[in-house]
């Protein structure tokens, strides 16, 4: 039932907009904005509810949270500048989108940064000095 | 054995979220980056015994480490990130404070209420759990300990939410014979009974919360069937351990304050 109507909410926006771009072009680019965080709001809550299986599922597991943690950050880091980046690059401003994709890049290597930090560590102090 | 057991467990549980990202992951473009992160992710979890082994707590470093970096990141300043951290360490330590402070007062109470039983009504109390929970004194409403989120400490007072009073089963039997000499028991008494189902709970309905506990509701159904199924010579003891429960239940309410719904036995003699 969701599926139909996000699938909906496109094609009505995408008609929408078609209609609508040799007139107003900024209103066709509001237009998709607003679209695309209706959807992403309707998504919200299947979102939040396979977290909580995950969460679930590693607390069962008695793995270390901090690694779940750290995963979930990434997506959550893509997904948010995957977004930004394609509402931009919708308005003609490829530079700009470009920009934003190598911030969420570089906020992804600095979770790794902690990582790598201690496997150097051990292996530092593995080696015979 | 129980290590490698939870080191298998760890990896596998890690390979499989790893798997999920890479499903998730919404473009290419972040694909390289991501796997980077991922495998880092499952090489620490594989080193994770030689790492134990050169060096103890690497989820408190990374952890510590990680918040650090996404805190200094958040925070205009370095220092109010810090200094954030402290407040929220000082409002955990209060916390633990307070409710090993309540737990603390909570079995004084209930040793004080265990006493009183016995010397009032010559039956003999295997165990009084008295909890607490913390009371606005703007609102009235009670909390369960467990779920209370005690936000404002100085504005709070405790008061006792839930009595739970384990019952002797032999000594009550026998103050029920005593009671009524003419009928003679002869029920085995199993004091250490393990199901914790069969365990008849009397319970008083709510009066004035409405949100009652379903645990206390749910076994009256329970002991009603019991007592319909309960052998007649049964009932005229139950009916002497109940006016016996009653009076209890009226010390408690005269002299704690206690409301009658918090009050719950658990009667160990019946149990079979």
């Amino acid at each position: 039932m969701e599926m139909i109507q996000v699938v909906g909410l496109g094609l009505i926006a995408t008609i929408l907009i078609l209609i609508i771009k040799e007139q107003k072009p900024i209103f066709a680019f509001l237009i998709a904005t607003t679209t695309g965080i209706t959807i992403f709001l309707m998504l919200i809550g299947k979102i939040g509810s396979i977290i909580d299986v995950l969460d679930n599922l590693a607390q069962a597991s008695g793995v270390q949270m901090i690694y779940l943690k750290t995963i979930l950050k990434i997506i959550g880091i893509a997904y948010i500048a995957e977004f930004g980046a394609q509402i931009v690059r919708d308005a003609g401003q490829d530079s700009i989108a470009s920009k934003i994709e190598l911030a969420g890049k570089v906020l992804i290597m600095v979770l790794a940064i902690p990582i790598i930090g201690i496997i150097i560590e051990t292996v530092m102090k593995l080696l015979p000095v | 054995m129980v290590w490698l057991g939870g080191w298998l467990k760890e990896i596998i549980f890690v390979v499989l979220l790893a798997v999920f990202v890479d499903l998730l992951l919404p473009n290419r473009s972040f694909e390289r980056y991501v796997k980077l992160v991922v495998s880092l992710l499952i090489l620490l979890t594989l080193l994770s015994p030689v790492i134990k082994l050169v060096h103890g707590g690497t989820s408190k470093a990374l952890e510590t480490a990680l918040f650090q970096s996404t805190d200094s990141m958040l925070a205009s300043s370095a220092d109010g990130g810090s200094t954030q951290q402290i407040l929220k360490q000082g409002q955990e330590l209060q916390q633990k404070r307070e409710q090993d402070s309540l737990e603390w007062v909570g079995e004084e109470v209930a040793r004080e209420m265990k006493q009183q039983i016995e010397s009032q009504n010559q039956v003999s109390v295997d165990k009084v759990e008295v909890s607490l929970g913390l009371r606005k004194t703007d609102d009235k409403k009670l909390e369960h300990p467990l779920n209370s989120s005690m936000p404002q400490p100085t504005t709070d007072k405790p008061v006792i939410s839930k009595v739970v009073i384990y019952l002797n089963g032999a000594s009550l039997e026998q103050k029920s014979t005593s009671l009524e000499q003419n009928k003679a028991s002869s029920n085995s008494i199993d004091s250490k009974s393990d199901a914790k189902r069969n365990k008849e709970e009397i319970s008083v309905p709510a009066i004035k919360r409405v949100e009652v506990d379903v645990t206390s509701v749910a076994p009256v159904e329970s002991s009603k069937v019991e007592s319909e199924h309960a052998p007649t010579k049964q009932g005229s003891e139950q009916q002497a351990s109940e006016a016996i429960k009653d009076h209890i239940i009226e010390q408690l309410i005269n002299q704690w304050g206690v409301l009658q719904q918090q009050i719950q036995f658990v009667d160990e003699a019946h149990a079979k």
